[in-house]
């Protein structure tokens, strides 16, 4: 990996975890805050009258299963050659996706007030994953190419 | 290679975290142990004068003498402890309460868009749920003697159609001064077991909609909208919320003080009576005579004055539910930005106030 690719990686995996940390402290302070837990409330509204939100959720869930689905296909094209690394990232894909998917199609507004920032941060966490790891495939691939 | 597992590891645990977080919302009931004894067991025998069923402010030592059986609302009474939150996410139950009381989520009595009081039949069922019928006495309090939970919560006893509604004075803290038992762990309330036996609401008059408001603005000229609100809010220097970004009053709006200053506190802490508000009336030309509707942000702290008006028998007064929070919802509704009573306000429409009002 090059000095650009691991800084990327760097990053790419920093702001994963920041997703992540981010939907325990946002659910965490709409629980326990009243102010904060009425903004939430104010933003769904807000977001509902403004955006199809149901639709928006569905077209997220499609959009990520799509790409994980194609980054396997990547990756059981080559799985002779993936070592130990490739099967742990490719394991955080699936892992991040159903985690997305599954929080996505479960809960709701009506059940947990923080469903939409969290349901955003949970699949932003699972696309910065697919990303780094298709990433890595490919250069991986094109690197084996060129010698 | 270390650090991807570290960092997979961290990320698992996070998310493990998050979603154990997500389902707590079905909570669990503490069935810990009580400190105190059931009622009747106390060696405690506080007695105290009794008072009028429309009485609502209370002290420690009345409701003491409930517990203890020495009043006639002894047979049948219900003590809430009122903040927002579940039992587990609030701090005030857990830490003590009073011996018997049940957490009441302000969140079970307020619907989520607009914070104003649920619909009859919602209510219905949260009050029987808690064993609450409207022969029920209520007692409800909060932390302290400015939080307006337990007046909010009382209010909407009232409001439903309990005949007898209290609220601890000072709240818990003036319980734990007064030196009466406290206890911990989880109460769990006990579904009534006959209906609630009154339609719900039985005074639906003590509750304005933002267009009856407007129409009794145009209408009754006796009609005076008062703010329960910080200077401040009153002024448009802030809306007092972080979820509302615009700042001002209703146009005709007049200024009632504030409750969470202790404004409405005596030096001892106790809830004052009509005659101060009937000062804090008279600096806006005001009088208690006057068709009173109080207001706030979202209508806790405008139901302390209603009481007040309440238990000394005015029926005049009611509560514009909605307060600020819908009147600015409405770009067209008219605003007053500045003090009506000097040449410094503005009047204009929701939609000419700024967006970056919101408390900090």
């Amino acid at each position: 990996m090059t000095k650009a690719g691991k800084r990327l990686y760097i990053v790419d995996t920093v702001l994963e975890v920041l997703c992540l940390a981010g939907a325990y402290i946002v659910d965490y302070f709409t629980r326990k805050k009243m102010g904060m837990a009425r903004y939430v409330s104010y933003k769904n509204y807000s977001w509902e009258t403004k955006y199809p939100m149901r639709m928006l959720s569905y077209i997220g869930i499609i959009t990520l299963s799509i790409l994980t689905v194609a980054f396997l296909i990547l990756f059981f094209q080559k799985i002779q050659e993936m070592g130990r690394g490739e099967y742990i990232m490719a394991g955080a894909v699936i892992l991040l996706t159903v985690l997305y998917v599954w929080y996505t199609l479960v809960f709701s507004r009506e059940i947990q007030r923080s469903y939409y920032l969290v349901s955003a941060l949970y699949g932003a966490a699972a696309f910065l994953q697919i990303v780094k790891a298709g990433t890595f495939l490919i250069r991986r691939r094109n690197e084996k190419n060129n010698k | 290679m270390k650090k991807k597992i570290l960092s997979i590891l961290f990320c698992t645990m996070l998310t493990t975290f998050t979603v154990l977080g997500c389902s707590s919302k079905e909570e669990k009931k503490d069935t810990k142990k009580q400190d105190t004894k059931p009622a009747a067991e106390q060696t405690s025998k506080v007695e105290a004068e009794a008072v009028d069923t429309k009485q609502v402010y209370v002290t420690p030592e009345w409701v003491q003498s409930v517990i203890d059986g020495n009043q006639d609302e002894s047979d049948n009474y219900v003590i809430l402890e009122c903040s927002w939150g579940t039992e587990k996410d609030s701090p005030v139950y857990g830490e003590a309460h009073i011996p018997g009381a049940y957490h009441m989520n302000t969140d079970n009595i307020e619907e989520d868009q607009y914070w104003n009081i649920r619909s009859g039949e919602e209510i219905e069922k949260v009050l029987t749920d808690f064993g609450i019928t409207k022969d029920t006495t209520v007692i409800c309090y909060g932390d302290i003697g400015t939080n307006s939970a337990d007046d909010r919560v009382a209010f909407t006893a009232l409001w439903a159609g309990v005949g007898n509604v209290k609220c601890l004075d000072g709240g818990m803290e003036a319980w734990t001064k007064a030196g009466y038992d406290t206890e911990d762990g989880s109460n769990e309330p006990k579904t009534a077991k006959e209906a609630f036996g009154v339609e719900i609401p039985a005074h639906p008059e003590y509750i304005l909609t933002i267009d009856q408001v407007k129409d009794k603005q145009e209408n009754d000229e006796k009609f005076k909208l008062v703010s329960i609100r910080s200077k401040d809010e009153f002024l448009g220097k802030t809306s007092g919320y972080s979820y509302i970004d615009k700042a001002g009053e209703p146009k005709g709006a007049i200024w009632g003080h504030d409750t969470d200053d202790g404004s409405y506190l005596d030096k001892n802490g106790n809830t004052v009576g009509t005659d101060v508000l009937k000062n804090y009336l008279s600096e806006s030309g005001a009088s208690l005579d006057d068709d009173l509707a109080f207001y706030c942000g979202t209508g806790w702290r405008a139901t302390i004055p209603f009481l007040i008006m309440y238990q000394e028998g005015y029926t005049n007064m009611s509560l514009y539910d909605g307060g600020w929070f819908v009147w600015q919802m409405d770009d067209s509704n008219p605003v007053q930005v500045g003090d009506p009573a000097s040449d410094n306000v503005e009047y204009i429409t929701v939609g000419g106030l700024s967006n970056d009002k919101a408390a900090k």
